[in-house]
């Protein structure tokens, strides 16, 4: 693959003001987001947020409301789905058709030019390590890499913009790490990324952008340095001896677990004398202090 | 660069056609078809009485109730005479030799002078010429009887004046298994079963991807009416090649067995217009229940939802195979050409009609017609449950919901 610059390359997708209903239930309200070619952006949030749906209504499988889906700035119609590569929360592929076929049906769908599509299966079955096994049916692969090569069907044509529902779920570490550097991959050949995921530590890692959605509504958006210093930029962790019946983290966002004791702290004010004031409440045994991570975060925003 | 309806459809063909049910169904079917439609007749053939049966018509008197009732012949099992009255049509007689209710006929003309051995072509030769000879030597004792008694001579002066009848022998083609009606039978049970093999694959094909959760892959890869399109024409391509296989083979094998004479056994008589009909009819049969039965598919998520649901529609296929044996009993009523014309019958009872030889041009066009509108109709419909029912999860919907699917999608 060669890479390219991320900057002036088709793959945008603007997302204005979208609604979606199912009868009375409104699940998606006023989401607005922006994916740029060359990003990853991730969209968070508990089950039942309203993100698959989201997906579905950009990728055009349910129809929006409300609002505007743009791609490259014209809106997304039939055909910019189609060049839009998609991982559905819902996997599935013809059990009985070999791992070649399985990804030259799907190029050949997404209207590839036939030249191009023996070049592109050879490519992705290298890259996932398939190559002996192309001529293997489908259901005699692992779930991990038939998870893969679900991904490698969503990628096959080549598309600038990707649409990943819940990439990470089911695959080993091994394979997590192969999707991340894919992912890594497509941002450095400027394609626009837009995932929703629960692996917080992996969209910590990959994503330039995200956006939290709790009840269909955003609930905070933007890139994670700057969620860290609007929502909660440190946390104090602090272990003790044995329990400590009365703390003194009244009105404070903090968890107490057993003896350890976790605070996500926005104030400006230095945490070291907060520290020092649980010191007298009982007897420290560890302390840590750490810039917030997007779990961190998930837990602050998603009430 | 092909349509995604086309890519779809070759996906489909390709599938089914490498299957070994394929090859199964393509080899047993037509067999297994053969057997049920052919036994029945020939186990009837075999279970005619022993002995034969000879109608005498007589219409100037020479023959008649007072002379013998059964004729023995060395050789051969007795043969009953049964006297007919003179004025029995000719077709009649020779329907009666077709249907094995007589074995053969002798008819004496007008002039007393010729007369006419009507033989089924089932009977063996050597019985058919032994036959012949005691027949005609029964004839010329009664002629010379009758004769002399008319000219008050005694039996022997009768017989030096008598001359010999001149005597011609007609075979008539006896109904085989494979005749007009057991043709039109076998094409009438291949349709039900290929339209009801090929509707339920579509079906469960619908199904699978539904409950196999590959739709949601598609549906951002193609438009449903695409997907849709490309199913039917899949599927409707597989039947098309089985056909065209079953056919070929037929006009192989009927030149082959054509070459002996005779022919070793009684071969269908079938022609390449049945055959063309018989595709034909096929193509605009499935393309009208695969959208009835995506239609079924649409509404559910499981192949256990399916079975209950595709009910109503099976129903409809099975109707004019149960409304066949009508047909083919009286295929010209009018009983028989209304029903050919219902599209949802016309598959499987047009092409038995035109079998037997008895449906117009006007008729099959007309049917033709009306299974089109149907088609376009059911397909309009089809689309719309397809694309609404295609991503539903839960419990099947209700008719008023399937209603505001077609009204609003």
């Amino acid at each position: 693959m060669n890479s390219a610059p991320s900057q002036g390359k088709p793959g945008s997708l603007s997302v204005h003001r979208l609604q979606k209903r199912f009868g009375d239930t409104l699940a998606v309200r006023e989401l607005s987001l922006e994916v740029m070619p060359g990003s990853v952006h991730g969209l968070l949030g508990p089950n039942g947020a309203g993100k698959t749906t989201t997906l579905r209504t950009v990728m055009g499988i349910l129809r929006a409301d409300g609002g505007t889906i743009l791609r490259d700035e014209a809106p997304m119609d039939r055909h910019a789905v189609f060049r839009t590569g998609y991982l559905p929360e819902e996997r599935g592929l013809y059990p009985r058709m070999t791992v070649a076929d399985q990804l030259a049906f799907f190029a050949a769908l997404r209207r590839m030019p036939r030249h191009a599509i023996k070049e592109r299966v050879a490519y992705w079955l290298g890259f996932l390590g398939l190559t002996p096994l192309a001529r293997r049916r489908t259901d005699e692969l692992s779930m991990g890499l038939q998870q893969l090569l679900q991904v490698a069907v969503a990628l096959v044509h080549e598309p600038d913009l990707v649409v990943l529902d819940e990439p990470f779920t089911g695959l080993d570490p091994l394979h997590v790490a192969r999707l991340m550097e894919l992912l890594a991959d497509l941002r450095a050949r400027g394609r626009a990324v837009l995932l929703s995921t629960h692996a917080m530590e992996r969209a910590e890692e990959i994503c330039d952008h995200v956006t939290f959605l709790d009840h269909g509504t955003v609930a905070a958006e933007g890139s994670i340095d700057t969620l860290r210093h609007s929502v909660g930029h440190r946390v104090v962790k602090v272990v003790f001896r044995a329990p400590v019946p009365a703390l003194p983290i009244q009105g404070m966002d903090a968890t107490v677990v057993g003896t350890t004791v976790t605070v996500r702290w926005s104030s400006p004010d230095d945490p070291l004398d907060f520290i020092r004031g649980l010191a007298a409440a009982g007897e420290i045994v560890e302390v840590e202090l750490r810039p917030a991570s997007l779990r961190d975060i998930f837990m602050r925003v998603i009430r | 660069m092909s349509p995604s309806w086309l890519v779809v459809a070759r996906r489909e063909y390709l599938c089914r056609v490498r299957s070994v049910s394929f090859r199964i169904g393509t080899v047993a079917g037509p067999l297994v078809l053969a057997a049920i439609v052919g036994l029945p007749q020939l186990s009837s053939r075999s279970a005619s009485p022993s002995g034969f049966t000879v109608m005498v018509i007589d219409s100037i008197g020479i023959m008649g109730p007072q002379d013998q009732s059964v004729l023995k012949v060395e050789g051969m099992e007795p043969v009953r005479l049964v006297y007919s009255p003179p004025d029995l049509p000719y077709s009649t007689l020779t329907s009666l030799v077709q249907t094995h209710a007589l074995d053969g006929a002798m008819v004496i003309a007008q002039n007393g002078e010729e007369a006419e051995l009507m033989s089924a072509s089932s009977m063996n030769l050597t019985d058919e010429v032994r036959l012949h000879a005691a027949l005609r030597e029964l004839l010329f004792e009664a002629s010379v009887r009758r004769r002399g008694e008319a000219m008050g001579l005694d039996s022997l002066r009768a017989r030096s004046l008598a001359t010999r009848v001149a005597w011609r022998t007609v075979r008539v083609q006896t109904a085989n298994p494979w005749g007009a009606a057991g043709l039109a039978l076998f094409m009438a049970m291949l349709l039900y079963v290929t339209l009801l093999t090929y509707g339920l694959a579509t079906m469960r094909a619908v199904v699978e991807e539904k409950s196999g959760r590959i739709v949601e892959m598609l549906l951002s890869s193609a438009r449903p009416v695409d997907l849709l399109a490309g199913k039917i024409c899949g599927v409707a391509s597989v039947g098309l090649t089985q056909y065209v296989i079953w056919f070929l083979i037929a006009a192989l094998l009927s030149s082959v067995v054509s070459l002996r004479s005779p022919a070793p056994y009684p071969l269908p008589p079938w022609s390449l217009g049945l055959a063309v009909a018989c595709i034909g009819y096929f193509l605009l049969g499935y393309i009208l229940f695969a959208a009835l039965y995506a239609m079924v598919a649409g509404m559910v998520n499981s192949t256990a939802d399916a079975q209950h649901l595709h009910l109503p529609v099976t129903a409809l296929l099975v109707a004019p195979i149960i409304l066949v044996w009508l047909v083919i009993a009286s295929p010209t009523s009018a009983t028989a050409r209304v029903l050919s014309l219902v599209p949802l019958f016309a598959p499987v009872l047009m092409v038995a009609r035109i079998a037997v030889g008895a449906a117009a041009a006007i008729e099959v066009a007309l049917s033709i017609v009306g299974l089109m509108l149907f088609i376009v109709a059911s397909l309009w419909i089809a689309s719309r449950i397809y694309r609404a029912g295609i991503l539903m999860r839960g419990s099947p919907p209700s008719p008023r919901e399937v209603l505001q699917w077609i009204r609003d999608t």
